[in-house]
C-alpha cells in the first residue's frame, strides 16, 4: 500500500506555522497596533500621573502614563535582573513585616522621599527634602523635646502636587495608628505603641521616642520627643528624618476605608500602590507577575540636577535613564548568560553572586566583577549559661585555636577574610582599626600553630584546666595532641557541641565548625562539630528554652547588620534587654555585663557621631576581651555588570552596588 | 478517590511540618526586627496554633477552596498565585509531552521494525544517552549554546519584558487564551475524526481525511492568531517556548522512545503479527496498524501519567529557564519555608495525578477492547 502524502503535508503545515509564529516574534511591535492610538494623558486610579517615556500608548496593566517627559534623563533603558519576583507594590506593606522583600525594596525604594538621606560611599548624612542641610537638634520645651525641620517649597510629587509638611504628617500617623511593623518601628520611633496595637492585658513600657509629629505650616515639620533623643531615635538614618513620605492625597480614601473595615492593618497592607505619585528619582510603572517590573523615570524629582559630595566622591543625581526593566530570572547561570548576551546590566542579588561564575565573567571584556565587603559577621558564639562556656578562659582558650587566617587562606582560598571586630571593615566611619589589632592580637592573628597552642595550654592552665595529656610540642619539634581537658573542679570537661550551618548551606561556615571541632580535639577538648540544617539551628539557638536555658553549647552563625550609619546591633545582640531566654530578642548567649550595658545607654543617648564613635570603639573593645562570640570571617559581596554598557559613579561602597540598589538614580547608559 | 487525596494532603501537611523552623525564621537575621514582631506574625500566621488544629483549619479551608495567603508573598492568597502559573506550567509540560510522546513513539516503533540495523543502534544509543544525561547540565548546556552562542532562542523566561511594556494585553490571559485555542482545536478535532470514522468507509480516506482536518485546524489557529492584534505577543511566547520545550521534550522523548522500541519488541513476536505478514500485508500496515497500536497500550499509559508527574520534574526546567510555573514556586516556597505555598502547589501535582490515573484507566478501555468487553 502507497504511503499518503497528507503526513508530510501536515508536517510542512506545522512547521509553517511555527516559522511564522517566530517571523512574527521577531518581527517587533508591529502588531498590536489596536492598542496605542487613543491614549492621550491617561491618570490613574486616585488621578496620579506618571511620566510617558514610550509614546504615550496606553497600558492595561493600570498604571498609566501622562504624557510628561523624560527631563534630564536619558531614554535609555536600565535593565537589572534580579532573582525573586516582587510581592507588593504597596510602600506600607513594603517595610512592613507582613510583606518586607529586599527584592520589593530594588524596585520601590527609589520611587520614596525622606527629609534626610545618607550619601554614600561616606555615609554621611545628607539633606534631601529638608531645607537645611544640619539636621536640626531636638531643644527642650517644658517636659518634651521639639525638633523643627524646614522643608524645601517647590518639590512636587511626582503628579505634580506640591510635597508639604502634611504628607510626612500623614505618613508617620498612618504608620504608627495601623501598627507598621518592621522597618516602620524604626522610622516611626514612637515612644510607645498607639493604642491600637496593645491588647488589654499588655503590659507597655514607654522609651525615649516621639510622641507626636505635626505640621506647623506647609514647610515646617514639628517632631515632638517625651526626652532628649539620641542618635538612636534621632539621626544617622534612624527615626522620622529618614522616613518614607507617601502622598495623602493620594492614600488618604484608602487609609479611610482601611481605618473603617474589619481588619485595618490587612486593609492597608492589600492594597494596591500601582499609580500612587512618586518622590524618588523613579516611578512605579508595572509588574508582570513572573517576568519583570518597570519604573519609570521621575521628572519631576526634586533632587535632580543636585551633586553630592561624599567619601571623596563627587557625582550627580539624576535619573539620567528613561527607564529601569526589573527582569527576573531563575537562576545565577541564566543570569550571568543573560548579562553576557546583553539582557541586562547589572545583576542584583543580597547573597552576593557565585564565585564559581566570575570566571565566565572575566572572559567576556565587557563585564565587570566588583567584590566589596559586606555588612555583616559571621561568628562562634558561646551559651553563657552553660559550662565551660560560661568561663572566660575557656571561651579565650577557643578563639586562640581557632585559626582564622590557616582557614580562610589555605583551605578556603582566600575567599572570605578573617575579622575581629564587630564593626565590618568597610563601615569606615565606625570601623576602629585599633581596637581590631587589640583584639587580633588577643586572639594570636597570625601565629603559628605551636604558639597558639602554647598560648592555649597557658590561659587554660592559669584557669585551673588540666589534661591527662598535656598537648604540646615535644622536643624534635612534634606535636602531641592533647588528652581529656580537666575543669578547674577536677572533673573532666563533658562532651560539647558545636553546631554549624550543613555544606550545602554555607560551605565557608560548616568548614569552620570543621576546623575548630579539629583544633579542639587536638587540644583535649572534646568538642563535636554537627553539621545541622539552618533553620534547625535556628530553632534550637533562639526558641528552645529549657528550664531557663537555652539548648546548645556552641554555633556558628552570621549576621547582617542593618544601617551602617548608626550600629545599634550592639544591644541588639549583647543586650540585657535582648535576652534570648527573657525577652525572646536576639542576645542568645546570654551575656550580661553591667559596664556594657552602661556603655550602651551612653551611645543611645549620644546626639552627634563624634561622641558616639569612642563609646562604639569601646563596646566593640568589651566584646573582642570578654567574646560572646568569636568572630570569624567575612566573605564580601559579589556583583557583576556590564562595564561597557553603563557607568556607576563609584562601585566601591558597603554591602556593595545594590545597596544603593543599583544606584538607578546615578547611572549612566550608553 | 476523594480518601486518597484527604490522605495525600495529610501526608503532604505532615511531611512539610516535620521540616525544622518556620517562615519567622527568615527575621532572626535581622536585628532591626524585634523578638516580639516575630511572635506577632507567628500569631497572624496561625503558627503559634498547636499543630492539629493546624491541620483542621488547613483541610476544612482547603476544600472550601481558600488554600490561604502565602507566608512569603504576603498579601498575596497561594489561589491567586497557583492560578497565575498553572497556565504556563501548563503550556510547557503540555508542549514538551506531547512533542516527545509524538516524537518518541513514532521513531520507537520505527526503531524496533529495524533492529539491528546501524540506525537502531544510533538511536538507542541517542536514547540512553539523552535519559540517563545529568538534566540541569544539559538544560544550561541548551540554554547557552542556543540562546547565547547561536542566539537563536530567547535566555529562557517567558515574554520579552520590552516587547510588552504597555502592549495593552497581560501574558496571563494570552498563555490561557493559546491553551483554550489549542484544547479546543483538539476538541474539534475529535469531533471530525468521530464524524469521519463514521462516514467513511475506507481506511486509506479516513486517514487521508483526518489529516486534512488536522491541517486545518493547525493552519486555523495558525490564521487565527495571526490575525489577531495579540500575534506579536503570542509569537514572542512561542518563541521563549521553543528552547525549555525541545530541551524537556529530548529527555522525554529518549524515555518514550525506549519504551516504544521494547514494547513493539514484545508486540512483533504476536501470532497475530504473524498472521498479518501471513495475509500479505504490507509492512508499513503490519507495523503501524497491528503492531503498533498494541504497543501503544504502555506508552499511553505512560503518557497520561507523565502529564502529572512532569509538573514536579519541570522543577529544574522551570529554574534553568526562569520559567514563572508552578515547579519554580514550590522550590522558593521550600526555601522560604513557605508552606501553604509548597502545600497548594504540591497539591496541584496530586489532583493532576488523581486525574492522570482516571483518565489512564478510562483510556485504557478506549484503546483495547478485551478490557472495555470485561
Amino acid at each position: 500500500m502507497k504511503r499518503s502524502g497528507g503526513g508530510r503535508a501536515l508536517r510542512l503545515v506545522v512547521l509553517m506555522a511555527v516559522l511564522s509564529l517566530v517571523a512574527a516574534a521577531c518581527s517587533g511591535g508591529g502588531g498590536a497596533d489596536t492598542t496605542t492610538g487613543d491614549s492621550g494623558p491617561a491618570t490613574t486610579a486616585g488621578d496620579s500621573q506618571v511620566p510617558d517615556t514610550t509614546g504615550g500608548s496606553d497600558s492595561a496593566g493600570g498604571s498609566e502614563t501622562a504624557g510628561g517627559e523624560t527631563a534630564a534623563s536619558g531614554d535609555a533603558t536600565y535593565r537589572l535582573g534580579i532573582f525573586q519576583d516582587i510581592i507588593t507594590t504597596n510602600p506600607w506593606a513594603d517595610s512592613d513585616t507582613c510583606c518586607n522583600s529586599v527584592w520589593n525594596r530594588f524596585v520601590l525604594q527609589s520611587t520614596y522621599g525622606f527629609l534626610y538621606d545618607l550619601a554614600y560611599p561616606g555615609l554621611e548624612p545628607r539633606a534631601s527634602l529638608a531645607a537645611v542641610e544640619e539636621v536640626p537638634q531636638p531643644e527642650q520645651e517644658g517636659d518634651v523635646w521639639v525638633a523643627r525641620i524646614p522643608m524645601k517649597e517647590g518639590a512636587t510629587w511626582s503628579d505634580g502636587e506640591p510635597v508639604t509638611a502634611h504628607d510626612l504628617v500623614f505618613t508617620w500617623n498612618t504608620a504608627y495608628e495601623f501598627c507598621l511593623t518592621g522597618n516602620w518601628t524604626d522610622m516611626v520611633s514612637a515612644a510607645r505603641p498607639h493604642e491600637n496595637c496593645v491588647s488589654e492585658d499588655q503590659e507597655v513600657t514607654e522609651g525615649v521616642g516621639v510622641i507626636s509629629v505635626e505640621a506647623e505650616d506647609d514647610y515646617t515639620v514639628k517632631v515632638t520627643f517625651n526626652d532628649k533623643p539620641g542618635l538612636s531615635t534621632w539621626g544617622l538614618g534612624n527615626g522620622v528624618w529618614n522616613m518614607f513620605i507617601f502622598p495623602q492625597h493620594h492614600w488618604e480614601s484608602v487609609v479611610e476605608e482601611a481605618r473603617n473595615s474589619d481588619d485595618p492593618k490587612n486593609a492597608l497592607v492589600n492594597a494596591s500602590g500601582e499609580g500612587a505619585p512618586a518622590l524618588g528619582p523613579t516611578v512605579f510603572d508595572q509588574h508582570v507577575t513572573g517576568s519583570h517590573a518597570r519604573t519609570l523615570a521621575n521628572p519631576q524629582h526634586h533632587e535632580t540636577g543636585e551633586t553630592i559630595s561624599s567619601g571623596g566622591v563627587d557625582y550627580e543625581v539624576g535619573p539620567f535613564v528613561g527607564d529601569i526593566e526589573f527582569t527576573l530570572y531563575g537562576s545565577q547561570d541564566a543570569a550571568v548568560l543573560g548579562l553576557a548576551a546583553g539582557e541586562v546590566d547589572l545583576l542584583l542579588n543580597p547573597q552576593g553572586m557565585s564565585v564559581g561564575l566570575q570566571d565566565q565573567v572575566a572572559d567576556n571584556p565587557e563585564l565587570a566583577a566588583v567584590i566589596n565587603p559586606q555588612n555583616g559577621f559571621r561568628y562562634l558564639g558561646f551559651n553563657l549559661d552553660r559550662e565551660p562556656m560560661s568561663d572566660l578562659a575557656f571561651r579565650r582558650a577557643m578563639a586562640v585555636i581557632t585559626d582564622k587566617e590557616y582557614i580562610t587562606d589555605n583551605l578556603l582560598q582566600g575567599v572570605p577574610y578573617p575579622v575581629y571586630s564587630a564593626i565590618p571593615r568597610g563601615n569606615v566611619a565606625w570601623h576602629d582599626p585599633e581596637v581590631e589589632e587589640e583584639i587580633r592580637a588577643d586572639e594570636m592573628g597570625g601565629a603559628s600553630h605551636q604558639e597558639r597552642v602554647e598560648e592555649a595550654v597557658r590561659i587554660l592552665t592559669e584557669a585551673g584546666y588540666s589534661w591527662e595529656v598535656e598537648p604540646h610540642y615535644d622536643q624534635n619539634g612534634t606535636f602531641v595532641p592533647g588528652q581529656t581537658l580537666i575543669g578547674p573542679d577536677g572533673e573532666p570537661v563533658r562532651q560539647l557541641e558545636l553546631l554549624s550551618p550543613t555544606p550545602g548551606y554555607d560551605p565557608f561556615r560548616a568548614t569552620f565548625g570543621q576546623q575548630i571541632a579539629a583544633s579542639a580535639l587536638e587540644m583535649g577538648i572534646p568538642v563535636a562539630n554537627l553539621p545541622t540544617d539552618f533553620n534547625r539551628i535556628i530553632d534550637i539557638v533562639y526558641n528552645e528554652v529549657v528550664d531557663g536555658e537555652l539548648q546548645f553549647d556552641m554555633v556558628i552563625l552570621g549576621w547582617q547588620l542593618g544601617n551602617p550609619a548608626f550600629p545599634g546591633f550592639m544591644r541588639s545582640f549583647f543586650g540585657a534587654d535582648n535576652l534570648t531566654v527573657v525577652t525572646g530578642g536576639n542576645n542568645n548567649t546570654g551575656f550580661n555585663n553591667p559596664e556594657f550595658e552602661e556603655l550602651l545607654d551612653q551611645f543611645d543617648a549620644a546626639s552627634s557621631f563624634e561622641e558616639a564613635l569612642p563609646i562604639m570603639s569601646e563596646l566593640q573593645r568589651i566584646i573582642g576581651r570578654e567574646k560572646p562570640y568569636v568572630l570569624l570571617f567575612e566573605s564580601g559581596i559579589l556583583e557583576f555588570y556590564n562595564d561597557e554598557r553603563i557607568d556607576l559613579p563609584f562601585t566601591e561602597l558597603l554591602g556593595g552596588v545594590q545597596t544603593l540598589d543599583g544606584m538607578q538614580a546615578y547611572v549612566a547608559v550608553r | 478517590m476523594a480518601a486518597v487525596f484527604l490522605v495525600f494532603l495529610t501526608l503532604l501537611f505532615v511531611l512539610l511540618h516535620a521540616m525544622p523552623g518556620d517562615i519567622t525564621n527568615n527575621l532572626v537575621g535581622n536585628p532591626n526586627i524585634p523578638a516580639s514582631a516575630r511572635e506577632e506574625l507567628r500569631r497572624e500566621l496561625g503558627l503559634d496554633l498547636p499543630l492539629w488544629q493546624q491541620y483542621l483549619r488547613y483541610v476544612s479551608n482547603f476544600f472550601r477552596g481558600n488554600l490561604g495567603m502565602s507566608f512569603s508573598r504576603a498579601p498575596n492568597q497561594v489561589s491567586t498565585i497557583l492560578l497565575d502559573a498553572i497556565p504556563r506550567t501548563v503550556f510547557l509540560i503540555a508542549s514538551a509531552t506531547l512533542v516527545s510522546f509524538w516524537l518518541g513513539f513514532k521513531t520507537g516503533k520505527i526503531v524496533a521494525w529495524r533492529r539491528g540495523t546501524r540506525s537502531e543502534h544510533a538511536l538507542v544509543t541517542a536514547g540512553v544517552f539523552f535519559q540517563t544525561i545529568f538534566y540541569p547540565w544539559f538544560a544550561i548546556v541548551m540554554l547557552w549554546l542556543f540562546g547565547l552562542i547561536l542566539g537563536w532562542f530567547p535566555l529562557g523566561r517567558f515574554i520579552t519584558a520590552s516587547l510588552w511594556n504597555d502592549s495593552g494585553f497581560e501574558p496571563r490571559d494570552l498563555f490561557t487564551l493559546m491553551l483554550v485555542t489549542g484544547v479546543a482545536a483538539a476538541l474539534l478535532y475529535g469531533v471530525a475524526t468521530l464524524v469521519i470514522r463514521r462516514v467513511a468507509r475506507r481506511s486509506d480516506i479516513r486517514t487521508r481525511a483526518q489529516r486534512v482536518v488536522g491541517a486545518l485546524m493547525v493552519l486555523g489557529c495558525v490564521v487565527g492568531w495571526w490575525a489577531s492584534p495579540a500575534r506579536t505577543y503570542a509569537a514572542d511566547i512561542v518563541h521563549h517556548t521553543i528552547l525549555p520545550v525541545m530541551t524537556l521534550a529530548v529527555v522525554n522523548y529518549a524515555a518514550v522512545m525506549l519504551l516504544t522500541r521494547s514494547s513493539m519488541l514484545e508486540t512483533m513476536q504476536e501470532d497475530y503479527v504473524l498472521t498479518a505478514r501471513a495475509k500479505g500485508l504490507d509492512e508499513g500496515s503490519i507495523r503501524d496498524r497491528h503492531a503498533a497500536r498494541n504497543a501503544l497500550l504502555p506508552v499511553a499509559t505512560s503518557l497520561v501519567l507523565s502529564l502529572a508527574l512532569v509538573v514536579g520534574g519541570a522543577i529544574i526546567t522551570e529554574t534553568i529557564f526562569s520559567w514563572p510555573g508552578v515547579g519554580l514556586l514550590i522550590l522558593d516556597g521550600i526555601y522560604a519555608n513557605d508552606i501553604p505555598l509548597v502545600m497548594g502547589g504540591l497539591a496541584v501535582i496530586g489532583v493532576l495525578a488523581l486525574i492522570g490515573h482516571l483518565v489512564a484507566d478510562v483510556l485504557y478501555a478506549v484503546l483495547d477492547p478485551r478490557i472495555r468487553l470485561a
